[in-house]
This record gives C-alpha cells, structure tokens and sequence, in this order.
C-alpha cells in the first residue's frame, strides 16, 4: 500500500494570552491508498488540531509551527491558495460532529450540491447537477425524491448522511471524519460507518477516522494510533490495539472500556489528569500517571520508534506480548495498586 | 468487586424497594397546529411499570427521544404522570404534599446530570457545596464535626487530600472530579435514591470507569439505590443488575441485566444491541433486517406495538394490539407479539 499522505514531525502551536502552547508535538504518520487510520486519546489530545492542519483548515490562534505534510509526495504547507483550494475539496474533504448544521437551513438539498459543483467547475447546467446530486443521495440511502427537501425535513441521521454524500461529491482521495457519529444513536451509527466502508471499498479512498470511542474505532479502522498529550505514543493495527497493547496508556484505555459481550471484569481506569499543556514536564509526558514510571521516564523523552513484527511506540519500557507477562491480571494487579496509592489527587 | 455485586445472595436478603412505578404514562401536549384546531398531545411514556432495590442499580436504555429521562423527571416530581404512579417506599408521591414531606422526599430522592459544570455553581467553592446541605439537612454547626464530615464524604468519592479540595471552585477540578463532588453532593443531603441521567457521558474513557467505579461502590457499600440513564449499553452491563430497554416510551424488554445484553429477544433489542460497537465485531458485521423508518411519534390513540411499522416480523396482531407482558425466562421480561 504505497501513501497518499506522510506527514512528518507535525507541530502546531495556539497562540494564548500566556504564550505559546503546543497542541501538536512532532507528530508522524502515513495514511496508504484506500486504508482507515484512527486517532484515538483523552479529549485536548490534539485530535482535532491535526484534522484542520492536515487541509491547512486551521484558523488563527492556531499556527503550523514546524513539520511537513506530504500529499503524494507534495508539501501542503508549499500550495499557494488556486492549489490549496482545489486540494480541499477535489483531494480531501471533511466530516465533524456537527457537520449537519453546516447545512444551509434556508437552501434545498439540492441547491447546495449545486453550489458544490458550480464552485468547482464540474457541470455546465443545473440538470446535470440534479442528475449527479441525485446519484450521490442513492449512494448514502436517501431516497432520490428528497433532493428538493430543505434540511429540517430530515432526521439527524439523514442529514449526517447528506453531508457525507456532499463530502463525496468530489470524489476526495481523503476523506477526514471528525467524531461523525457522536451525536447518533448507535444504530444510524453503524448503518452510516456500514455505508462509508462500502464506498470506501469502491471508490478507494483513504479514511482519517476520529472518535472517542475506541471500541468503535477497532470495528472500523486498519491502524490505529494513541495520542497522549500531543503526541503520538503507539500506531498498531487496530485489531492489536486492545489485545496486545504496546505503550501503558493504550493498555491503561483498554482497561477503561467495559464491553457489551465477554467476560465482565473489573476496570480501572487510569489514575491522575491529563497534562497542562503550558506546563509540560521534561520527560515522557505519561510519567506521572504511568504504572511502570522509572527514573530513566521522567527525565528522557522516549521516541516513537517500530517494535520488530508489531506496531511503534514511544517509551522506554514497551508492554511485552501477553503471553509473555506471565499473567496479564499481575499487570492489572499492579496497575489497581497504583491506583489506590494515587487516587484523583485535587 | 463486580463478582461481588453479581453475588445474589449479597444483596437480596436486605433488596428493599425504593421507588415503584405503576402503569406510569405521561402525554405531552403538542404545539397546535391553528388556535381552533383541537389539542394533540404526544404520548411521551406508555404504561411503565418498573422497581428499584436498595443496593442495587437499574439501567435505563434505548435510543434519543424514547423517553428515558421523562421517567427520572416524574420520580423528582418536575413532571406529573398524566395516569400510573411512581410510589416511593410504598407512598404514592402524588400524596406528598406538606412541605416537611417534600423537604424530605427531595432529599432522599437527588437526581445527577450529565453536565458536572452546570450543576455546581462556579461561584461557590467545593466547601459550600458540601457544607450546606450538612447544615440543612443534619443541622452540623460543630467546625470539628463538619470537617469531619467533609473529610469522610470526600474521601468516600475519591478525593483527596480533602483539604486542598475544599477550598476550590468548580473550574479548577477535571470533569471526573467535578462529577465526584456531585456524588458527594448527594452524600451529604444524604440521599437513597440516585437517579443518574447520562452522569459519564461527557467524562473521557480514563476518568468515566472511575466514576462508574464510584457508583459502584455507593451501591454496594453504602445501600444506595441507583437508576442509570444511558445510551452506552456496555457500561450499563457493567454496574446496573437490571436494564429496561425502552422503545418510544414504551418498556420492550427488561429483566436482569446479563440475560438482556447477552440473550435479546425482542427484535428491537436485537437491532439495538447487535448495533453496539464492540472490538470482538467487525464494520462489516450486518444489522438484524428491520425497516429503516423513523421512530414513530406514539400518541393516546396509537394502537399496536410501537415497533411494528419498523419490524420484519411484524404480524397483523402488532398494528392492532399492544403486546402483553411475558416471562420468557426468570427475570426475563418482554413485550411482543412472537412471544404469547
Ligand atoms: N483556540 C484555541 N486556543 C487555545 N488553545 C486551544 C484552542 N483550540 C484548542 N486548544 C487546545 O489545544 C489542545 C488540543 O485540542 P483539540 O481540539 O485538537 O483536542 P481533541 O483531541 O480534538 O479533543 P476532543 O476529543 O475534546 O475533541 C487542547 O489542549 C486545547 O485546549
Ligand atoms: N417538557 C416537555 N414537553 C413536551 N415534550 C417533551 C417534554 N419533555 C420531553 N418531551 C418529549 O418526550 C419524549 C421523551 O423525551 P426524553 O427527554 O425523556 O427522551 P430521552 O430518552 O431522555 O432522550 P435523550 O437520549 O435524547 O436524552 C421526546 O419525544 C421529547 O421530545
Ligand atoms: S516511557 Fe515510561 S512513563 Fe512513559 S509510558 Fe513508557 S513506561 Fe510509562
Ligand atoms: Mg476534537
Ligand atoms: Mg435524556
């Protein structure tokens, strides 16, 4: 699977009345033709940031501050605005969790596929857009005689659904999907994420998926990578992620997620807050709330770096295979010691 | 712990009911449609009948709109029931009336939203919060018993050092602490009953299990009596014994909550669940069949089972008559036409 998208050592700072604070630090990370990448982490991880920077949707306070973001092999960073325009919505598009107020509620369906084509040059008359704004609605489910609709006509899930048709109407190498599905209930959740693999299959396009819900993300994803505090600290395949966790916060989230089917167990989360961004510590940033913590982690910033025949991660003592932590309970054991010691602090 | 919980015999002994509802329904009316037209109203809860235990926690599930909360509402009297009762420890709370006795009822009975932050007030810090229901409810005026008291209840929720946190306000404490201190909150006022409305839903992964956790723990430890109010069907498998999965106002299926979560069989139930995300499935996994409609709008006149015009199983009984109650297994209940 060659790349479409290689984004190499990613920073992006905001601006605050206290100074600098960087949300997005050194980040690295390819996407190949046609694959699913998640992100996963604690809210204010940085997810969102690295969404907008990736199609330079960012807005002041927010400033790329270092890094490259290639797309087949051209700097994004490097487009001048005709190029950036065009790489926007022909290459990329983007779906957020309240993509369906973005719609016009006073414009028909169908004029907004209208504006959408027209902008970018793709019909020479309004039936051509009709035509083609009609097979885009077939393509998500809805029937063809909604088109002249208004979008309070809809359910939310309908409307969630005509934004990701008018996401694919420029038939996008990238599609970006912010928490699309956050606001749905589950079952117009897997019939959308159902419907976007589908087109996925056929058209081949490359997927960046963002979602708090981590077992929603194994479900969907090819690879997966977990950010902590701005930074990337593992990239597995997805179905590694839960079962044989790399870095202590993955295993540390793993515990954290009852499951509707399998064995009912005790959880216990992680113990501690996330960082404050202005205030970071030298070291590795998941130290103070991390189980198997030494000296070497709260002064040496660990690099993400590839672990033979499974994913990377950053840190210095990387979680062996189950089947080598003799029992993985010791683990949790060990994990639910820590807790008590370090309950919540104020 | 959890092994615990799931112990019968830890619990049934001492399962004493708190709150009861019986036939509860609730109609809304309607915005008109012209000033002479005739009212509608919308029938947003359709006979329910349900008991909480002390020691124990009822999860209440289904998707947006079906009425979940509306039932939370009734119980701390916000909304009256148009017919049906909620009964608490065998008093019918229409009858609480006298002030003494609703002073009492809402103490006993505390409701914890979603929101932390809007339901403690940023002016005041973490010690008012506490120290006023002490003060009202159990007249501590004694410095050293309060802080006693104080110290105890913060502990019990996970929060210490208790003197550090006193003394903050609101915005300075996580989500996850801010829904601590509402728990302890409750503990203070010294309530029975928690009726918890979607209380992790804006709390991330690491921090939500904690709060669960504590939830947990205020069941088990202390007696307390739990309704859960979610839309995450796996961590309600996770603290409530009992679910009751509820479809457009109406309870389909309930019972314990093992046999719900691992053994459906009402079609919704099996469309809802099998819509969970879970890492032992794939994206690819299909749906049971069921026709993609939109949750009908239930009014007084609606006749049949609420489900019919979206099941694949549908019979001509289902759009005539609403289903009777069946045990279908112990403690395994359902409301539909397959099962008579
Ligand atoms: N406009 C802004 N000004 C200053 N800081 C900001 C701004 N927007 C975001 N941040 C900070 O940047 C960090 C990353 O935010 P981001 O929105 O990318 O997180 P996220 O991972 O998407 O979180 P969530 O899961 O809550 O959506 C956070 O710590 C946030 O406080
Ligand atoms: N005060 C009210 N007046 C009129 N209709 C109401 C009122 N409160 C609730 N409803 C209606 O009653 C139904 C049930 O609402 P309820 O808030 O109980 O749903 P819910 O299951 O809690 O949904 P959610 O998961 O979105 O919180 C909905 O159709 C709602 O629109
Ligand atoms: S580097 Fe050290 S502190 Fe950081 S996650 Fe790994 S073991 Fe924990
Ligand atoms: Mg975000
Ligand atoms: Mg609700």
């Amino acid at each position: 699977m060659s790349a479409l998208i290689e984004v190499k050592d990613l920073c992006v700072d905001y601006i605050t009345l206290n100074g600098r604070v960087r949300a997005v630090n050194n980040v690295s990370f390819t996407i190949g033709e046609g694959e699913i990448l998640g992100l996963a982490g604690e809210s204010g991880c940085g997810k969102s940031t690295i969404a907008y920077a990736l199609m330079r949707l960012h807005r002041p306070p927010a400033l790329i501050s270092g890094g490259q973001i290639l797309f087949e092999g051209k700097n994004v960073l490097d487009f001048d605005d005709e190029t950036l325009r065009q790489f926007r919505w022909k290459d990329t598009s983007m779906v957020f969790q309240s993509a369906m107020s973005c719609l016009n509620p006073v414009k028909t369906i169908e004029y907004q596929f209208y504006d959408i084509f027209k902008a970018h040059n793709m019909i020479t008359n309004r039936q051509e857009s009709i035509e083609r704004a009609k097979e885009l609605l077939r393509i998500v489910d809805i029937p063809e005689g909604r088109l002249f609709d208004y979008p309070h006509q809809f359910s939310g899930g309908m409307r969630q659904r005509v934004v990701i048709a008018m996401a694919l109407a420029l038939k996008p190498k990238l599609l970006i999907m912010d928490e699309p599905t956050t606001a749905l209930d589950v079952v117009i959740q897997r019939e959308i994420l159902q419907k976007v693999y589908e087109l996925k299959q056929q058209f081949n396009f490359s997927v960046l998926f963002i979602t708090h819900d981590l077992s929603l993300m194994v479900e969907f994803c090819d690879r997966i990578g977990i950010m902590y505090s701005g930074q990337l600290v593992e990239v597995s395949d997805s179905k590694a992620i839960l079962q044989q966790p790399l870095h202590p916060y993955t295993f540390g989230l793993g515990n954290a997620f009852p499951t509707l089917t399998g064995e009912l167990k005790v959880m216990v989360g992680i113990p501690g807050t996330p960082l404050d961004l202005s205030n970071v510590p030298s070291g590795c940033r998941f130290a103070g709330r991390c189980f198997k913590a030494s000296d070497q982690c709260h002064r040496v910033e660990p690099a993400l770096i590839p672990q033979a025949e499974r994913g990377q991660v950053a840190c210095h003592q990387p979680l062996p295979l189950p089947a080598l932590f003799a029992e993985s309970d010791t683990l949790l054991n060990d994990c639910n010691d820590r807790l008590q010691e370090s309950r919540d602090v104020g | 712990m959890l092994a615990e919980v799931r112990n019968e015999s830890q619990w049934v002994p001492d399962r004493q009911v708190t709150l009861e509802a019986k036939d509860l329904t609730i109609d809304f009316a309607k915005a008109k449609s012209s000033i002479f037209g005739p009212r509608s109203y919308l029938r947003a809860l359709n006979s329910l009948n349900f008991k909480m235990y002390g020691h124990h926690c009822l999860a209440v599930v289904g998707e947006s709109g079906c009425g979940k909360s509306t039932s939370a509402r009734i119980a701390t009297k916000i909304h009256k029931a148009t017919s049906g009762s909620i009964s608490y420890k065998g008093r019918n709370i229409d009858d609480i009336v006298s002030s003494q006795e609703l002073r009492d009822y809402r103490r006993d009975v505390q409701m914890v939203f979603q929101d932390p932050f809007g339901s403690l007030n940023p002016l005041h810090t973490i010690r008012y919060h506490l120290e006023r229901p002490l003060k009202i409810y159990f007249n501590i005026t004694n410095r050293s018993e309060m802080e006693d008291r104080l110290e105890a209840i913060l502990t019990q929720v996970g929060l210490t050092p208790a003197k550090d946190v006193l003394e903050k306000f609101p915005h300075q404490l996580s989500g996850g602490q801010r829904q601590r201190v509402f728990l302890g909150k409750t503990l203070a006022i010294g309530a029975h009953v928690i009726l918890a409305d979607e209380p992790t839903s804006m709390l991330d992964v690491s921090i939500r299990i904690g709060v669960l956790n504590l939830m947990n723990q205020m069941k088990q430890d202390m007696g307390k009596s739990f309704m859960y109010i979610t839309h995450d069907i796996a961590t309600a498998r996770y603290i409530a014994e009992d679910t009751m999965v509820l479809y457009c106002g109406h309870m389909v299926e309930w019972g314990n909550t093992e046999e719900i979560t691992q053994n459906p069989q009402h079609p919704y139930t099996q469309l809802l669940l099998a819509a969970v995300p879970d890492p032992s499935r794939s994206i690819h996994d299909k749906l049971p069949t069921h026709r993609s409609l939109e949750t009908p709008m239930w009014s007084p006149e609606s006749k049949g089972c609420p489900y019919a015009a979206r099941c694949p199983q549908a019979q001509a009984a289902c759009t005539e008559f609403l289903p009777e109650t069946k045990e279908i297994a112990p403690e395994h209940f359902i409301r539909c036409h397959l099962f008579v």
